[in-house]
């Protein structure tokens, strides 16, 4: 008797929780079911949208070809660069991997890129030029080709080809299998997305625009922007040189000891030391400063260490900042915006010729406010762009310049800029002024030869200092 | 007999096979000198995996354990007492301790999009970064900070943080945990400007299986565990 009891109890717990568990596992296989479709409508709400986009701009980079109005033409190019824009942020969120995305999307930056500089151009009364005419030839052509292969894929999509997602189906053998990141799982060809994607011929485009030929124009994602090496002075230093140098050019070279140097490539080869302070034992750095092979500049400087109470203000930071410049050899210094954060000031200095402000040779030091040490220094743009410049005389006055400017702006002070132009290709002498409207501080910048405005920035101003936006 | 041993087996496989479905943020608790138990064995693991221990994985606090923790929160800005409390476990990346919620110092001086922009980048600068050196933490922020910049990427930060399968940090969700403060330093000194990467826009930890093709491209400097390419 008490041994069926023993069977019936055991039964019936077993039963019990067997339906327990079935009843779990049925709702969590249901959610899961959920979150993966609305997961996949997302992405795929998106590649419909890119496909669209490319679609439409292909449509439109045809007609701005084929009509000989100046006018529509930029309507053309403002819609262009409207659909680029959403086509990137569509296609940023579909899970493809590195090589595809990457390609695609820079394709897709440049066509807005290229549009919004015709456009600019149009605006200014300049009319299309005939390479440019050959760029946006081009350019239709490929947007072309993508908008088919876009095309192709959705029809594949629509006939159950593939899926971007691919919800984890319940089985035996799931408690066994390994969870994929979606990272691999896309660079993985075995995943029904990624497969439909280079069976359809994306990945040979996606080579292709990443051979396309240099593409050069006035907008900030032309290739050449960021293709010129800056030439510095001075012989090529050897390592031991180099360690030398930088213990003359430390804030206080007695407190550290090197723990390691590597070599560094990119548009400034530098020599990389790793710092850690003098007594401490083992390959543990806090520090580290960048020494240039080319003339052994100091490029970068970044401490990271415990700060104290701050005793300095603002004013006594910048004062230090710009004599630790002067000292490691970045003379003429002067600072244009100065932040308090978390116990450090950060100053940023541009280079000061006779009375112009040169902004493209800028240099940034981050001060500890707890006893004024030196926590970092920033001379990458400084190295870049700096050399000898014959800066053009003015052409307007300060009060003509003044005379462009919007009437309501109340003008605090003004000065002779230099400052780097839009696409971030070339330099523009400029009137700066500093006026309020509204509440709101503005710097303006008009142009000193031709009296055009060419740059608005808005003062913020905050409890640590100001920033620019 | 047999069949109620079967029976037992049965249900405990059932419960067993279920629960990987559910993984569920558990509660750790404080660890000091002298702590034993299965929450020591995660830190001890957790430290030996980012190098600071070298020890045996023996689930008891000793001299060794004290020595890693030590070292660990030396390097990553936490308060150096050797007691794996809330923040710690946080920088370890686990939740952990009494208090849960924020445990991570979140610095609130100034307010504005600006400090929204640098905790966003510091959180997965501290998922992406944890335990490498403070030259590496800022690396990583300003190769966030070259692709907005650069055409081939989105070109806003939530862009590029958020780009599918860009960052294991926020495919695994790890980017929602408070960051450490020396993230948030890194972050602030990235967007202030500094690259210790040299213009870098991928980063990767040559340890770990990448796909083959970023190795394609130009390596610029190698910090810590992380290779940084153009």
């Amino acid at each position: 008797m008490r041994r069926v009891f023993t069977w019936l109890s055991v039964s019936l717990l077993a039963a019990l929780a067997l339906t327990v568990w079935t009843a779990w596992t049925f709702q969590l296989n249901q959610q899961n079911q959920l979150l993966a479709n609305s997961l996949e409508a997302e992405r795929q709400r998106s590649f419909v949208d890119m496909a669209h986009h490319v679609e439409q701009i292909q449509a439109l980079l045809g007609k701005g070809l084929v009509t000989g109005s100046e006018r529509q033409n930029m309507r053309y190019m403002a819609d262009v660069n409207r659909h680029a824009t959403a086509a990137v942020t569509a296609f940023s969120s579909l899970p493809l991997p590195a090589e595809i995305s990457t390609t695609t999307g820079k394709f897709l930056q440049q066509v807005g890129d290229f549009s919004l500089s015709l456009l600019r151009d149009e605006a200014a009364g300049r009319p299309m030029t005939e390479a440019e005419r050959t760029e946006l030839a081009r350019l239709r052509q490929e947007s072309a080709a993508l908008s088919e292969q876009l095309n192709e894929m959705l029809v594949q999509y629509n006939r159950g080809g593939f899926r971007w997602h691919r919800p984890a189906a319940l089985s035996l053998s799931t408690p066994f299998r390994r969870v994929d990141p979606p990272v691999t799982a896309a660079s993985n060809s075995e995943s029904p997305a990624v497969a439909a994607l280079l069976d359809g011929g994306w990945a040979q485009m996606a080579t292709r625009f990443e051979q396309m030929p240099v593409f050069i124009y006035d907008g900030p994602f032309s290739d050449h922007v960021n293709q010129t090496p800056p030439a510095l002075s001075g012989p090529t230093f050897t390592r031991e040189e180099a360690q030398e140098r930088l213990t003359s050019l430390l804030p206080n070279a007695e407190n550290y000891r090197t723990v390691d140097v590597v070599e560094t490539g990119g548009s400034l080869p530098a020599y990389s030391f790793r710092l850690a302070p003098a007594g401490t034992q083992g390959s543990t750095y806090t520090a580290s400063a960048e020494i240039t092979v080319q003339g052994g500049h100091l490029l970068g400087l970044l401490n990271d260490r415990v700060l104290g109470n701050p005793t300095l203000d603002l004013e006594r930071a910048r004062a230090i900042g710009q004599e630790y410049l002067a000292r490691v050899g970045y003379a003429d210094m002067v600072p244009t915006f100065a932040q308090i954060q978390d116990g450090t000031a950060f100053v940023a200095y541009a280079y000061r010729q006779g009375e112009v402000i040169v902004y493209p040779d800028q240099a940034k030091v981050k001060v500890a406010l707890d006893n004024g040490e030196v926590l970092g220094l920033d001379a990458r743009q400084y190295l870049t762009h700096h050399h000898e410049r014959t800066l053009p005389t003015p052409r307007l006055t300060a009060d003509e310049a003044r005379e462009r400017l919007n009437p309501a702006l109340q003008v605090a002070r003004v000065q002779l800029a230099l400052i780097p132009d839009m696409a971030g290709t070339g330099e523009r002498l400029t009137y700066e002024f500093q006026g309020r409207m509204d509440d709101s501080i503005y710097l303006v910048y008009i142009n000193a030869e031709t009296g055009a405005e060419e740059q608005i920035l808005q003062l913020i101003e905050t409890e640590g200092g100001t920033f620019t936006l | 007999m047999a069949k109620r041993a079967l029976a037992t087996v049965m249900v405990a496989l059932l419960l067993f096979i279920t629960f990987p479905w559910q993984v569920r943020a558990q509660e750790r608790a404080t660890l000091r000198w002298g702590s034993r138990g299965n929450d020591v064995c995660v830190a001890q693991r957790r430290l030996k995996a980012w190098g600071y221990y070298t020890g045996a994985v023996d689930c008891i606090y000793g001299r060794l354990t004290y020595a890693a923790v030590t070292l660990f929160q030396q390097r990553n800005g936490l308060t150096v007492d050797g007691v794996v409390g809330p923040e710690t476990w946080a920088a370890l990346g686990y939740w952990g301790g009494a208090n849960t919620g924020g445990a991570a110092a979140q610095t609130t001086s100034d307010a504005g999009s600006r400090e929204g922009e640098r905790d966003l980048l510091a959180r997965v600068v501290s998922a992406e970064a944890k335990g490498e050196p403070y030259e590496g933490q800022v690396a990583v922020a300003a190769v966030i900070l070259n692709r907005v910049r650069d055409a081939r990427f989105p070109n806003t930060l939530a862009g590029v943080i958020y780009q599918t399968d860009a960052f294991e940090s926020v495919t695994n969700g790890a980017i929602y945990a408070p960051a450490t403060t020396s993230a948030v330093r890194a972050a602030q000194d990235a967007l202030n400007g500094w690259d210790p990467s040299g213009g870098a826009l991928f980063f990767w930890n040559p340890d770990k299986a990448v796909s083959g093709w970023v190795w394609s491209r130009p390596i610029i400097k190698r910090i810590g565990n992380h290779v940084f390419a153009k």
